[in-house]
């Protein structure tokens, strides 16, 4: 049986609902974010160590590590999938964070296209070329700043904003470490801290909010 | 002047599902199971009234083993859920 009920309870309805689904967060909704922060991280951490302790020859081949990102991207694509299939709700937020993601991987993309160019083609004064590589890991933490303080707020989550602020503190640290100390290394170290900071402790409060959400 | 409310959304609960599709992508039956706290048997007759007037896209489909409901609303459902909140305000003013 219907029962009748008022105009003020009409909008009280609407205003409950619209309510309950805008503060969704759902379990999962953080894996990737957590996984991509344990793996940067951890790559980061293992070339810092492969830097100071291959002899220089090899040392330069330690960059290679970061190929590993193909095949964790491979990975991430299908734990967003499983978690998609999983979802029993879809927000218009949902769909703008995975743009900002998208954007990000495709400016990333262009970014590293565009400095290994300038450093291997550079006609000029090529003895300068490494600068464009130490560039790079500033460069990325500038533009995981960026995605991560649109997330923010989208999602209207503090800890998200913390961790742009940590990413482009981050980036210049670099650019410090650089100058002052004139180590290029410690970029790793910077940015495997970032990314806990910025990615793994916000992606498991926020893990933890939704489990109990649920 | 008092506007008549639409009687397919002035039923709480077929309001509640409407005002839950309308801020989201597109939901599960649990999902709408869980913000709504209705029963199985109830928010299937109200999600099935919904389809046929057209408001609501209905799409079964299985994950797994297990069969899934997901819901969103079609933009018959968007005009007539503003219309509902634009003559709701007629009785509030």
């Amino acid at each position: 049986m219907e029962t009748k009920f008022t105009e003020q309870q009409s909008l009280a309805v609407i205003n409950e609902m619209i309510d309950r689904a805008r503060n969704n967060i759902q379990k999962g909704n953080a894996n990737s974010l957590i996984f991509h922060g344990y793996t940067v991280a951890l790559v980061a951490i293992a070339n810092f160590i492969l830097v100071n302790t291959l002899p220089d020859e090899l040392a330069a081949k330690s960059f290679n590590l970061w190929w590993l990102m193909i095949f964790s991207n491979i990975i991430d694509y299908f734990i967003k999938r499983k978690t998609d299939r999983s979802k029993i709700v879809r927000t218009q937020i949902d769909g703008i964070i995975s743009y900002i993601w998208k954007g990000f991987i495709i400016s990333i993309s262009i970014l590293l296209i565009v400095l290994f160019a300038m450093a291997i083609f550079n006609p000029y004064k090529v003895e300068y070329n490494w600068i464009f590589f130490a560039l790079i890991t500033p460069l990325i933490m500038i533009m995981m700043a960026i995605a991560e303080f649109g997330m923010a707020k989208a999602c209207r989550y503090k800890p998200f904003y913390l961790g742009a602020i940590c990413f482009w503190a981050g980036a210049l640290l670099c650019v410090l470490s650089y100058i002052i100390l004139r180590r290029g290394d410690l970029q790793f170290l910077i940015l495997a801290a970032c990314m806990i900071v910025g990615f793994v402790i916000p992606g498991h409060i926020l893990n933890k909010k939704a489990k109990q959400n649920v | 002047m008092f506007k008549e409310l639409d009687p397919l959304l002035h039923s709480q609960l077929r309001l509640a599902i409407m005002s839950l599709l309308i801020s989201v992508e597109e939901a599960d039956f649990v999902f709408l199971k869980e913000k709504t706290k209705a029963t199985s048997g109830n928010l299937s007759v109200q999600i099935d009234k919904l389809n046929e007037a057209g408001y609501i896209k209905v799409t079964k489909t299985f994950q797994g083993k297990m069969p899934r409901t997901i819901c969103n609303i079609t933009s018959k459902g968007i005009n007539a859920f503003d219309t509902y909140v634009k003559n709701l305000k007629t009785y509030i003013k």
